[in-house]
């Protein structure tokens, strides 16, 4: 359960780890040094690492969705799935270039954001969920009858995607690839910090909190929720759109509800709310997976299933949680002695 | 050349342990064969067939090919899911340095993966995708499943000669789909036949009877269905041997939707249905006598086969004939060589590798649920269509 927050002010601890979120952490440069390692110590799992990326991508984007503005959604691969095919279109009929390629993925995913969110955002709680779920279910309906401009069941597929800045193109190894996504991983993380701590991020969380009191302050609730959707929407696009410039395919899947299902496991794993949460999660998700897949290809969703339940029940908060919980109470031991 | 005495042996056991070293360099190879298919999840159904042959075959011919091991790599895609495909095949080749990748139930996940082949020249046998564009993603792909149209325009051609005039095609509303719709049309109408109407089915239908009254109502000899197998094409077939639309004289002629393995889901109802498809396990010939008998004997009777099983076996034996063509070493173009134009004696009668596309050519026959004295429902062959090449390429030339 949440604890109530709207009772009188935030309390000094609260806040100081409120103020704490805007300086660069331990966290960021421990990130960056496994990405780095990951690259010279592992170079057989770039093509593992970036699929990793990505999923960090969209968590995030989830995260600042859910985590941020409490809309609680079930349909966010629509969002990846726009952007993915929205970039696939756009190699296929305009230009190769990848990064106008996610901008375009980018853009569409978020107009997609804003019209479904004036209607979707109205609603809240189980008929929220149930909306979003409907909102994607849709456009995967759309996407699998309109075969001769997204190739329905088959994919969309066929493109070539250029060098990024004309020099480094994708190569079998997946090098090109993994640095690709991992910058453009660390811009997207970035761009939602920013986002979630500025004051449109606390006007957000405010709404989380309590929507109606909000709405008194004379904050116009729907209209931020709506912006706040159509940016997560946009970065969901640019996961999505970076999966099609990598894969060179787009499928039916990437709108499909495993996926809206997997990120939000994904991020409940992780720890909601907190960005990071979206990082971790999305890095044992996704390795776990994989790796339990390569030791027992036939049986290795009972472990993962198993681990997933084993973390829930230990973790409630998600690993994050987890963290951040362990560290105030060293900071409390510390305090005291 | 005389040597003196006391060299004398030892030049000969230098030019043994040469030639021990020489032969132990061209035996010490294990060539890697990467295998992607849905181990888990809603389609591991293929993957357990897959295994069920590969493994057969393995054991069959002791893991040696060209005097070298064969080692197998599973890896699970788990579903229809290109991005984890195309991960999975990139790290066979650059982390494991498979040689050869078998595998694959799907359109989208096989076209994921085309660029590898192409980029690292390794072979990747297709096994189930229908889709008669696939091989020509790239120069390293072939195919030892079927194609949509291979067996679908031969039914509707069937159904004409069986002295049916008029037809509604049924058939679930996706990308395979619609090739069926297409290849049926092509089939029934080059005959002479008559289409009276389209039906598409969403996927996912459970409740089939306003498409069941369409039929009824336009009243045809024949209706040609293609369904996706699983809950859809139990669901539909049973509903429409219920309604009685078969009793009342409106036969039905399918696919894949009544291969051995799913019949027992159809019970009863199946009798009767007819289809046009590339093998049935209760098959007589010889390959496929042994072949049926090894895998019961190995796996009992679930190891009942269906195509994916002939396919998976086939791809393998097509693997192992590259790799002995090729004496083991890595070379993508010369593997693919050997194997354009090679006909292999399959468990569903002779195969042959398209020496041009690449596809395969195999036989089709049209058949009938029967049952048997013993209770056991199985596909009775009625005619042979041999050697059909694919459609598809022939009507539309690169």
């Amino acid at each position: 359960m949440r604890k109530p927050e709207n009772t009188i002010g935030t309390s000094v601890p609260e806040m100081r780890s409120a103020l704490r979120t805007h300086r660069f952490g331990w966290f960021e440069i421990v990130m960056l040094v496994v990405f780095v390692a990951v690259y010279y110590l592992l170079p057989g799992y770039l093509p593992l690492a970036t699929q990793v990326a990505i999923m960090i991508i969209f968590a995030i984007s989830l995260d600042l969705a859910l985590g941020y503005g409490g809309i609680e959604t079930l349909g966010h691969a629509v969002f990846y799935g726009i952007g993915g095919y929205a970039a696939g279109l756009y190699a296929l009929h305009v230009w190769q270039e990848p990064i106008s390629g996610l901008l375009v993925a980018a853009i569409a995913a978020g107009i997609f954001g804003i019209v479904s969110g004036v209607v979707v955002l109205r609603a809240k709680g189980l008929t929220l969920v149930m909306l979003t779920l409907a909102c994607a279910t849709m456009v995967h309906e759309f996407a699998n009858s309109m075969r001769a401009v997204t190739g329905g069941d088959d994919g969309l597929s066929g493109y070539r995607i250029d060098p990024v800045f004309g020099l480094f193109r994708f190569d079998l190894f997946g090098r090109t690839a993994y640095i690709y996504s991992v910058c453009i991983l660390v811009v997207v993380f970035l761009i939602a910090r920013v986002v979630a701590n500025s004051n449109f991020g606390l006007t957000a969380r405010g709404i989380r909190s309590n929507a109606q009191r909000m709405q008194l302050l004379g904050v116009p609730v729907l209209n931020r929720l709506v912006l706040l959707y159509a940016i997560s929407g946009a970065l969901a696009g640019i996961a999505g759109a970076l999966s099609a410039q990598v894969t060179k395919l787009v499928g039916l899947n990437t709108l499909a509800f495993t996926l809206s299902g997997n990120v939000l496991i994904v991020l409940i794993l992780g720890g909601i709310g907190r960005l990071y949460g979206a990082v971790i999660g999305s890095i044992v998700f996704v390795v776990l997976s994989d790796r339990a897949a390569a030791i027992d290809p036939f049986n290795w969703l009972f472990i993962l299933g198993g681990l997933i339940v084993l973390t829930v029940w230990l973790a409630p908060d998600g690993i994050a949680g987890r963290f951040s919980a362990l560290t105030q109470q060293l900071r409390g031991r510390e305090r005291k002695s | 050349m005389e040597f003196p005495g006391r060299f004398k042996h030892f030049v000969g056991m230098a030019c043994f342990a040469a030639g021990m070293a020489l032969s132990a360099e061209a035996m010490a190879d294990t060539i890697k064969v990467g295998i992607l298919g849905s181990f888990s999840g809603p389609y591991a159904s293929w993957g357990v067939q897959f295994r069920n042959a590969l493994d057969l075959y393995q054991e069959q011919h002791q893991s040696k090919a060209a005097g070298h091991d064969v080692e197998l790599i599973y890896r699970d895609v788990g579903g229809n899911e290109p991005a984890r495909a195309k991960q999975l095949a990139q790290e066979l080749v650059v982390r494991d340095g498979v040689q050869y990748i078998i595998g694959l139930e799907f359109t989208p996940t096989i076209l994921a993966v085309a660029d590898i082949a192409t980029e690292a020249e390794v072979p990747i046998i297709n096994l189930n995708s229908g889709t008669s564009s696939v091989t020509r993603a790239s120069e390293f792909l072939t195919r030892t499943g079927f194609t949509q149209w291979q067996v679908a325009a031969p039914a509707g051609e069937y159904a004409f000669d069986q002295g049916k005039k008029t037809a509604v095609i049924v058939s679930a509303d996706y990308a395979p789909g619609k090739d069926a719709l297409d290849s049926f049309r092509y089939g029934f109408e080059k005959k002479g036949g008559k289409i009276l109407e389209e039906i598409k089915v969403p996927l996912g239908t459970t409740d089939f009877s306003t498409y069941l009254l369409r039929i009824q109502e336009a009243k045809p000899d024949v209706a040609l269905v293609f369904m996706p197998v699983g809950p859809m094409s139990v669901g539909f077939l049973k509903a429409y041997v219920d309604r009685g639309l078969l009793k009342a004289g409106i036969d039905v002629y399918v696919g894949a939707e009544v291969q051995e393995t799913d019949l027992p889901a159809l019970g009863d109802a199946a009798v009767g249905i007819h289809s046009v498809f590339t093998y049935s396990p209760y098959q007589d010939n010889p390959e496929n006598t042994a072949f049926v008998e090894a895998l019961t004997k190995k796996y009992g009777a679930k190891g009942l086969p269906n195509l994916a099983t002939v396919a998976a076996y086939d791809g393998l034996a097509l693997v192992y004939h590259m790799i002995e063509a090729t004496k083991g070493k890595k070379d993508g173009t010369a593997a693919m060589d050997s194997i354009k134009g090679l006909t292999i004696q399959s468990p569903r009668g002779p195969v042959t590798i398209d020496a041009k596309t690449r596809d395969i050519i195999q036989n089709v026959y049209l058949r009938v649920v029967e049952k048997r004295a013993d209770g056991v429902l199985y596909n009775k062959t009625l005619a042979t269509q041999e050697a059909v090449k694919d459609p598809w390429k022939e009507l539309n030339p690169e």
